[in-house]
């Protein structure tokens, strides 16, 4: 399964190390975003090097979703960590977050667990910021990741998800995420 | 009338970008009255639906029974978007 060769990546492993801490500092100034603003140059930068504007838009949207939803609810550290690992061409994505569960819960309060949430927020129009009704966010990310056969491993708590072209497979991991980590192969 | 979404930025990502570009418009480039308006996405390197979102939907809510045209939407992050957009709407 592709998740768990990721997994093994140093990067990866050191991050993924880092967000399931109960509590953290700063992981790596140079890759953690503490405002919209810094994510966006970096995203800019990003497009300049690799002209990809799907994968673009697919990192704008998973990082800007860390602003979108939880700006003053940070469990410690604020903001998106956006690494590129251009040799694995890998990206990764994580934030220290409330997680896709407790933002969905606040208007789907029957979400049973981390699995079901993320489920919902892939595969159903839905907005975790009510009385807004236009969350689609994640339903573009897993269009995008279908119709050009990137890669996604994203996982909030303990749910996961994994998009392979076609394939979209959610499930449960033995450990659990702090708010929000995705990593894309593209 | 024909806007060029081009003018608002070449990344076109977040929400609050979105919405603060149909506040813009709103003020000083929409006119009061219209009824028919076409999206020209030339020369967009990149487009969200979240950026989309809040300028359509601002569009959508402030000139009832408007028909939006899109054009130049073969770039890849339009084309997803504006399909996305509109399975929704």
């Amino acid at each position: 399964m592709l998740n768990e060769q990721l997994l093994k990546i140093e990067e990866v492993k050191e991050v993924l190390t880092w967000i399931v801490k109960p509590s953290v500092s700063v992981l790596n100034t140079q890759y953690q975003c503490e405002s919209r603003d810094i994510f966006q140059g970096k995203l800019d930068n990003f497009y300049s090097e690799n002209k990809n504007p799907l994968i673009t838009a697919v990192v704008g949207e998973i990082g800007n979703n860390s602003f979108d939803h939880n700006l003053g609810s940070w469990i410690d550290v604020s903001g998106v960590y956006f690494e590129v690992l251009p040799s694995h061409k890998l990206i990764i994505l994580a934030d220290r977050g409330q997680g896709i569960k407790s933002t969905l819960s606040r208007i789907i309060p029957e979400i049973k667990n981390d699995k079901q949430a993320l489920e919902i927020a892939f595969t159903k129009v839905i907005s975790g910021r009510s009385p807004e009704h236009r969350g689609n966010g994640l339903k573009f990310v897993a269009s995008a990741m279908k119709a050009n056969g990137f890669e996604l491993y994203f996982q909030s708590g303990k749910g996961c998800v994994y998009i392979l072209k076609d394939k979209i497979d959610f499930f449960e991991s033995d450990y659990s995420v702090n708010g929000c980590f995705a990593i894309i192969k593209y | 009338m024909n806007v060029q979404i081009k003018k608002f930025g070449k990344l076109l990502i977040s929400r609050p970008a979105g919405k603060e570009a149909f506040a813009v418009a709103l003020a000083y480039i929409f006119p009061k009255d219209m009824k028919e308006i076409t999206l020209d996405f030339e020369g967009v390197d990149v487009l969200a639906p979240s950026w989309a979102d809040e300028f359509i939907t601002g569009i959508k809510s402030n000139y009832k029974d408007i028909k939006i045209n899109f054009i130049n939407t073969e770039n890849e992050s339009v084309k997803v978007t504006l399909d996305l957009l509109s399975s929704i709407n």
